[in-house]
This record gives C-alpha cells, sequence and structure tokens, in this order.
C-alpha cells in the first residue's frame, strides 16, 4: 500500500521510473601469495617505552559511535549485493509508517552525520531530526520551495535537517598569510582578515567548495545508512538543490522557517550556520528496496564504520622510521577493471545528486585518470607532484616574516608539511573537477555540481573499497583502499590563484576553464595505516593539528523527543560509549587478542535502545 | 541488645549527631544490635536522581537502592552507645546483594539491620552489616555489607603480581570509560544522604588523610551494576563486590565485564587497565 500522494506541486514521481545509474560488477583484487601478506603489527607499548604511531593507543574515552575497527571480509555474493547501494535510485513513496527504534535512529546518524569518512574530519555538520508529525510538516514547507530536484513524498518516519558551515580549519589560518606582495603585506593580510571575516569571502575558490564537497559526500552517505541501519526496510529522500546558489535566495524565507525548527540562534548564523539538506526517511515500498538480508546490513555497517583513509602505500610513502610492513613494496595492483568501475560509481553519484542524464553526466563530470604503473602514469604523476612542490616552494619563500618569524616559524613549518600531507600515492588515481561554463551552460546549479563531485568522489571509492573486503584474508587488513583528498586541489588553487600556476585538469581538459575539486587514489595492498593516524581522530591528547576529533551524538545532532530538541544520547546521566554495529566484534585488538580499553564500549540501555523514538501515533513534535 | 524500632526512617542528619556526641563502648567487641523500621517507601524524586547520579536506565528500584533506603538504620547502629568503633574510620571492603525478585517503587519494604560476624582480619576486624528488606511477608532483598575497623598495619610479605600486561584482557563484553567528576562525592551525598568529608572536597578529605576526595564505594557499586544491567537479564539477582582501591576525584576509570553462564564478572580499573578499584559479579539466582 503507497502513501497518498500529497505535494502535487512538487516535481511528479515517475511511475516507473527509468534506471538513471548503472548497475555496478564486483571486479576482486587478488590478495598476494601467503609469504607476501602483512598487517598492521597491532601491539601495545611495554610498560615504560614510547609510544608511536604505530603501537596500540593506551585507551580511547570517546562518545563516538566509531572507535578503533577492523575490516570484515565478506563473501563476493555478498559485496555484489551490497553493491545495489551504489546504483540506489530515489524513492518514489513511503511504505505506511513504523515506529523507529532509537537504536536504529542511532546507527543511521552513525553511517551519517558521524561517521564523516573525508580524509580531514571537520565539524562543519550538524543535524536536526524530527519525528513524524514535524516531518508532515517539513514536507508541506519542502512542497513550497523552488528548485527541488525530487517529489517531496508523504509518511516520512523522520525527517533530518542538517545544518552546514564554511570550511574553516588550521590550515585556511596558513592561507590567510598566502598571496601578500613583499611590503603592502601588513595592509593586504589585514584586508584579507576582514573579508573572510565580515564578508566571509575564502583565501582561495576551492576552499568555498569544501563546505559543498563535503555535503555531497555525506548526502551519499546518509542515502545509504538509511538503508543499512533499518535492514533494508527505510530509505532516504534528499534534498539539496534547493539550498544552493539562486534556488537558495528564492526560499530564503522558507527556508529561515525551517531553520527555526532547527532552534538555529543569532549566534548560530553568525558564525554561518545554515540548513543545507534535508532527508526525509521512510518505509520503503516493497518493490524499491535495495535487496539486502538484515544480517549482511549489519556486517556492511560494521565495516563501513571500519573504512579509513589509507595514504600510506608501502615501499612508496613510508616514513624512514616505519616498520617493516610499511617499508616493501607490495607487488599488487588495482585491477583496471575495477578502476573502470569505480568511474562508474563516481558518474552514477554525479548523475543522480545533480539530475542530469548519465551519458551527459561523463561530459560535465571532468575526471582525470592515471594509472601510476604504466610509463606514461608515471611521467604524469612526477608533473603533478613538480607541480605541487612548486607551489609549496613559492608558499614558503613567500609567507610574511613579521608572522613567520615571531611564531617560530612555525607557519613555514606547516606549510612544509603539506608535501608530505599533498603526496600522492596508489596505483591508480582519479582527479576530478567540473568547468563552470558547461555547468551553467546545462542549466545546473555550481553548488549543487560541486556537492555532486562530492558524492561522486566518495562513491567510486566506497566502491573501491567495498571490492577489498571480497575474501579479504585473515593475514590482511584489506585488500583494496582509498584516500579521498581536497589538499593537492588546494594547494594547486594556490598556485593557479596566487602563481600563475594552471589547474592540475588543464591538461587534460584544455581550453574549458576547468576547475579541479577533489582527487582520490586507489591503493591495492594488505596493511592498513598506521592506527596513529585514527588516533588523531579520536584522542585529543594527540589530535592532529588539520583535523577535528570524531563526535559523539550529543555533539552534533538534535532529535526532537518529549517536546523539546533533546542531543542524541545523553540522557540520565549517561553519554553515548556503544559503538555502532558493535555486535559484529570487529574491535581491534592485539595479536593476543587484548583490546584497547575503552574501545569497545558499552551498548546503550536496553531499556533506551529498543525505546521508539516517537510513539506509534505519531504524536511527538518539536518545540523549537 | 534491645532492638532499635522505628515507626519511620529516623534521620540521618539526627543520627550521625548523635554518633558525634555519644560516648562509645569501649573495646572491640561488637554486640547484637538490630534496628528496624517498617512501611518504608521511596521518595520517586530521590530514587530518580539517585539513578541519575549512578546510571540506571529502567524506571525500577535498582539492586542496589533498598541498601541506601536503609542508610539511616545503619548510622542508628554504627552511631549506637554499644557499638565501640569510631564510625568515621570504617572502609567499607565487601558487598554482597541478593535481589529475590524486582521491587516496586510504591511497594512498602519492612527494612531489618543487624550487624553479626565479628572477625579478626589482616589489617584490623571486620563484622558484616545485614540489611533485609521484607516486603508482603517474605524477604525480598538482602544485603551483607562487610566492614573494616582498621586496627593494623597490614602484613607485608610478597605481592601477588598482578596482570600488567597493557591492554584489557580477552573477550570483555563491556569496556568502556567512565569520567568521573569532581563534584560526584557531593552529587551521590545528596542521593544518599553519606556526607562523609572524604567523598565531599579535596580540603575536607584532605583533613582525614586523604590526598584528594574519594568517590563513595556505593556510588561505585551502583555504576557498575548499572553499567552490567542488560548483561545478566531477569531480577532475581546476586551481586558480590570487593573494594580494592579508591577512586580519587576527579579522575577517569575503565569499567569492563566479562560474561560467563548465568552472570558477568566486573571490574572497575585505572583507565590504561593498571590498578583495579572494584571486582565484582553478578548472577543470575535461580
Amino acid at each position: 500500500m503507497h502513501a497518498a500522494p500529497e505535494f502535487a506541486d512538487t516535481p511528479a514521481a515517475p511511475a516507473h521510473p527509468e534506471r538513471q545509474q548503472k548497475p555496478l560488477d564486483l571486479e576482486t583484487v587478488a590478495a598476494p601469495p601467503p609469504e607476501a601478506r602483512v598487517r598492521r603489527a597491532a601491539v601495545f607499548a611495554a610498560p615504560g617505552e614510547k609510544r608511536t604511531r604505530y603501537t596500540l593507543p593506551a585507551s580511547l574515552d570517546s562518545s563516538s559511535p566509531v572507535g578503533y575497527r577492523t575490516r570484515l571480509s565478506m563473501t563476493p555474493d555478498e559485496v555484489r549485493s551490497a553493491l545495489a547501494l551504489l546504483s540506489l535510485e530515489r524513492p518514489t513513496g513511503f511504505a505506511p509508517r513504523a515506529g523507529v527504534r532509537e537504536a536504529e535512529l542511532f546507527e543511521e546518524a552513525s553511517l551519517g552525520l558521524l561517521l564523516a569518512r573525508q580524509s580531514t574530519n571537520y565539524r562543519g555538520h550538524r543535524q536536526v531530526t524530527l519525528g513524524p508529525e514535524d516531518a508532515a510538516a517539513v514536507a508541506l514547507e519542502l512542497a513550497r520551495l523552488t528548485g527541488l530536484e525530487a517529489p517531496v513524498l508523504g509518511g516520512a518516519s523522520h525527517v533530518h535537517l542538517v545544518l552546514s558551515r564554511p570550511y574553516r580549519t588550521p590550515f585556511t589560518l596558513l592561507l590567510t598569510l598566502v598571496g601578500h606582495p613583499a611590503i603592502a603585506s601588513p595592509f593586504t593580510v589585514l584586508k584579507r582578515i576582514w573579508d573572510k571575516r565580515v564578508n566571509r569571502a575564502d583565501d582561495i575558490p576551492t576552499i568555498g567548495y569544501l563546505q559543498h564537497l563535503h555535503l555531497g559526500v555525506l548526502a551519499d552517505g546518509l542515502e545509504r545508512a538509511a538503508v543499512v541501519a533499518s535492514g533494508d526496510r527505510r530509505r532516504a529522500q534528499i534534498f539539496q538543490a534547493p539550498f544552493c546558489g539562486k534556488a537558495r535566495e528564492a526560499n530564503a524565507k522558507a527556508i529561515r522557517a525551517l531553520e527555526a525548527r532547527c532552534g538555529l540562534t543569532l549566534r548560530d548564523r553568525a558564525d554561518g550556520w545554515r540548513l543545507a539538506l534535508v532527508a526525509q526517511v521512510g518505509q520503503a515500498l516493497p518493490d524499491e528496496r535495495a535487496g539486502l538480508d538484515a544480517k549482511l546490513c549489519r556486517r556492511l555497517g560494521a565495516n563501513l564504520v571500519a573504512l579509513r583513509s589509507e595514504r600510506i602505500q608501502p615501499g612508496v610513502n613510508h616514513e624512514p622510521a616505519a616498520p617493516e610492513q610499511y617499508r616493501k613494496r607490495q607487488e599488487m595492483d588495482v585491477p583496471d577493471e575495477l578502476t573502470t568501475q569505480a568511474g562508474r560509481a563516481a558518474y552514477n553519484a554525479f548523475a543522480h545528486w545533480t539530475g542530469c542524464d548519465r551519458e551527459r553526466a561523463k561530459d560535465l563530470l571532468l575526471l582525470e585518470r592515471i594509472d601510476v604503473l604504466t610509463p606514461n602514469g608515471k611521467e604524469r604523476l612526477r608533473e603533478v607532484r613538480d607541480a605541487l612542490g612548486r607551489v609549496t616552494d613559492r608558499v614558503v619563500r613567500d609567507l610574511p616574516l613579521w608572522a613567520d618569524l615571531p611564531t617560530g616559524k612555525a607557519f613555514s613549518r606547516n606549510a612544509e608539511r603539506g608535501r608530505k600531507a599533498f603526496a600522492l600515492a596508489g596505483q591508480r588515481i582519479y582527479v576530478a573537477g567540473l568547468a563552470r561554463a558547461d555547468i551553467e551552460r546545462e542549466g545546473l546549479d555550481w553548488e549543487l555540481a560541486v556537492r555532486g563531485v562530492g558524492a561522486a568522489a566518495a562513491r567510486g571509492a566506497l566502491y573501491a573499497e567495498l571490492c577489498g573486503l571480497a575474501d579479504l584474508p585473515p593475514e590482511c587488513d584489506l585488500l583494496a583502499g582509498t584516500c579521498l583528498m581536497a589538499g593537492p586541489v588546494n594547494q594547486n588553487d594556490v598556485g593557479k590563484t596566487f602563481y600563475g600556476e594552471h589547474d592540475l585538469l588543464e591538461g587534460a581538459f584544455p581550453g574549458r576553464g576547468v576547475a579541479s575539486l577533489l582527487v582520490w587514489t586507489l591503493k591495492a595492498k594488505t596493511v592498513a595505516d598506521p592506527i596513529g593516524n585514527e588516533e588523531q581522530l579520536l584522542n585529543p591528547a594527540r589530535k592532529g593539528a588539520l583535523v577535528d576529533l570524531r563526535p559523539g551524538p550529543h555533539e552534533v545532532i538534535r532529535v526532537a523527543r518529549r517536546g523539546a530538541l533533546e542531543p542524541m544520547r545523553q540522557q540520565g546521566g549517561r553519554r553515548n560509549a556503544e559503538r555502532a554495529f558493535g555486535d559484529l566484534e570487529n574491535f581491534v585488538t592485539d595479536a593476543g587478542g587484548r583490546g584497547i580499553p575503552g574501545n569497545r564500549g558499552a551498548p546503550w540501555p536496553a531499556a533506551w535502545r529498543d525505546e521508539l523514538v516517537w510513539p506509534a501515533d505519531g504524536s511527538a513534535h518539536a518545540d523549537a | 541488645m534491645p532492638t532499635l524500632e522505628f515507626d519511620r526512617l529516623p534521620s540521618l542528619g539526627a543520627q550521625y549527631a548523635r554518633a558525634l556526641f555519644t560516648r562509645h563502648a569501649k573495646g572491640t567487641a561488637i554486640p547484637r544490635l538490630d534496628a528496624v523500621a517498617k512501611g518504608v517507601t521511596s521518595d520517586p524524586a530521590r530514587l530518580a536522581a539517585y539513578r541519575r547520579v549512578c546510571g540506571f536506565a529502567s524506571g525500577g528500584v535498582p539492586a542496589t537502592w533498598p541498601q541506601v533506603l536503609a542508610t539511616p538504620l545503619h548510622a542508628a547502629l554504627l552511631g549506637h552507645a554499644a557499638f565501640p568503633l569510631p564510625m568515621l574510620g570504617l572502609v567499607h571492603v565487601r558487598n554482597r546483594i541478593e535481589q529475590r525478585r524486582a521491587l516496586g517503587v510504591d511497594e512498602p519494604l519492612d527494612l531489618h539491620c543487624f550487624l553479626e560476624g565479628q572477625r579478626e582480619a589482616k589489617r584490623g576486624v571486620e563484622f558484616d552489616l545485614v540489611t533485609r528488606a521484607t516486603a508482603a511477608g517474605a524477604v525480598a532483598w538482602e544485603a551483607t555489607t562487610t566492614i573494616l575497623s582498621r586496627t593494623k598495619t597490614p602484613p607485608s610479605g610478597p605481592r601477588v603480581a598482578a596482570d600488567t600486561a597493557p591492554g584489557e584482557a580477552p573477550g570483555a563484553a563491556r569496556s568502556v570509560l567512565w569520567r568521573v567528576g569532581a563534584d560526584l562525592g557531593r552529587r551521590y551525598a545528596g542521593v544518599s544522604g553519606d556526607y562523609n568529608p572524604i567523598h565531599l572536597t579535596a580540603a575536607t578529605a584532605k583533613a582525614f588523610g586523604f590526598p584528594r576526595a574519594i568517590a563513595q564505594g556505593a556510588w561505585l557499586l551502583a555504576r557498575a551494576v548499572a553499567e552490567s544491567a542488560d548483561l545478566v537479564p531477569g531480577d532475581a539477582l546476586a551481586i558480590d563486590v570487593a573494594f580494592k582501591k579508591p577512586v580519587p576525584l576527579p579522575s577517569t576509570v575503565l569499567f569492563t565485564a566479562h560474561c560467563r553462564e548465568a552472570g558477568a564478572d566486573f571490574g572497575v580499573w585505572h583507565r590504561d587497565g593498571a590498578g583495579q578499584h572494584l571486582a565484582g559479579s553478578v548472577q543470575r539466582l535461580s
């Protein structure tokens, strides 16, 4: 039984929608021979021994649902089933509403907002989740927006309103000092600070795009999260277009009304927080389910929280002091067909989120593929590295001494560190970008298209990661990994903006005015990155300079319950200590099975997990 | 010795004051002392505050609550003129709680407390403070609190080597860090009535020889029981704990639990797994 159509003015849902996206096939990565398989040495520092990024953390004190996790092997058939999530079409309606258990809502949030699958974790998102009654009111408000990319659906069980703010990190602080003439710099730096503070100007265009790239990554994750967390019983209908560019201006008043539901304060607004996307979640229509069984969804969820950015290619970009398993090059390659399919996944996502025809997406989403192990690929990679190195040299050389010297050259040291952060390593690399003129000619909104690139990169990367789980031998941490990076394109943009460099994609797409936006590297290897990289996201004492800590649900999500917007999982003197999909037991341990104290966490009390978040009659509602 | 009978629970403050100004019997021989209060009910607001401070999720009566309810009777016994040991120096070393069935929030309880089982221990004199809660004519709940009065320096000798390997023992069903705030002693005192100065502030604790305030053992026990609640489902439970080292305030401690047949073992440790504050178990009663 379908929910009655209530929103006649919104774009009509096609009765039998044509598949906009292409299904994906599994391409496995062959494991190396047993003697060449290496894993991360999971050892604790001995008492009195100095801890390093290669030793296990002493403990974990975090409300994040993620924790230190390991990948779980999946059968090829399981991965094939899971790939359905990489070509999901939009739902055309919701089935009659069913109650949402608190545990499911938590795991949906865990795979969505709390996971932050970007290589740079950035607390630029907050979420307000409303129950069915409010969801119905929000649906009416959504239906009044112009520029909707899909029909507003009736009968949602809940709705997520996602707020976002501009990308501002210590990296953008450093950028304030970049690109100034030597003599006038005291004045031009001050002017830049003023512009950034007052006019929300970005130092370089790609910094402004980062906010939207992250939103695209999140939208793609939220859509999957609804399916996986519910055991394939729910679907999400996500709206981004009305909150982008010109549509946003046209919808300003209605968006304000929606923001009021989120309890957005003047202070929040001054800090740049705005409503950026809305996700309706409801029961899937029987013929629109993804075809995943509940057990597979749990295994998949446990893997999704275990996937990490993999920056290190053994034997290529390891540290001099790295343990043996990182020093030896592994004779593995990312198969050519896997790389092609990863590109297909990216086009799927771009077409899905921008609404353009899939064949047209191939013209609009500009992808350069670098096959590093080929002679041409090696040469191209060298060119890219040299170009980025030149920019770093200029940045370090031109930093105003009056700012750098008093800080003990902290700024130039940070800039130097960029060489490592922007280093590209992997057997296959994709560089993605857009040409603004093409996007405008197509009638697409630029910001929406940028979000489409974020989603495309995340989905292409996820395809490779999922393939790397098929028949994963116990002696391997993974078979394929990815690293999604904006750093190289930001550095390139510094070169473009201040030093006359060409765009990274100019050679591949000459004369189109292309702007490169993201890079993702595909790596075949068996050893996961040092656990210290992950500790930077979970341990305040070892937090990385350019990352935010993974948040707990109470920090970034509020849920409308009992007549108020309550922080998620902050109740009765407790805060969340549950790791999502923890029943799958994929926690990092040492070889003897000894765990990291605090890593396993503790499930939220059963009495609260099993509660329906909103009464079955849908009577809950939020007072913003 | 006569039984102290109360029509309703006596005021805890009055019991403390009485203990302060009472001239206690000499020696170390603890007489049999009984205290009884009938038809005792819980104040729902206080019970809710107790649940919040200790982290209990469900809306029922926590297995550790009747012991808190009976605190004024405990004070009456330990402050009685016939009780020979100074109340302030007593150390809570072990606790056994048997909950035979779930107790209702509104259910009136007949509480009966008594002292027994005096014995010599390594570090002094130990005795048991037994608390029984009877409802509808049957004992529904019983706790034995073992208390030590330090009279001796612990004997020196080879210590049993602790598990010093880093990390936690394999197979944990729970492993979670608790941040125990500096105000915990005061918050717990507010709901339990345990205003022992060693729990309240660093300054009051220093006056009694502690460098920092320490958490109430009864709180640590309740918090551990709350965290273990879903591991051993059922209403009939036996809980055993031994208090090892006090938890200084503020601090971060590690709680771990391992399941076993019909029950679970749990412990509260220093945050990196070294040094234990509490060892315990919860077992389903047949």
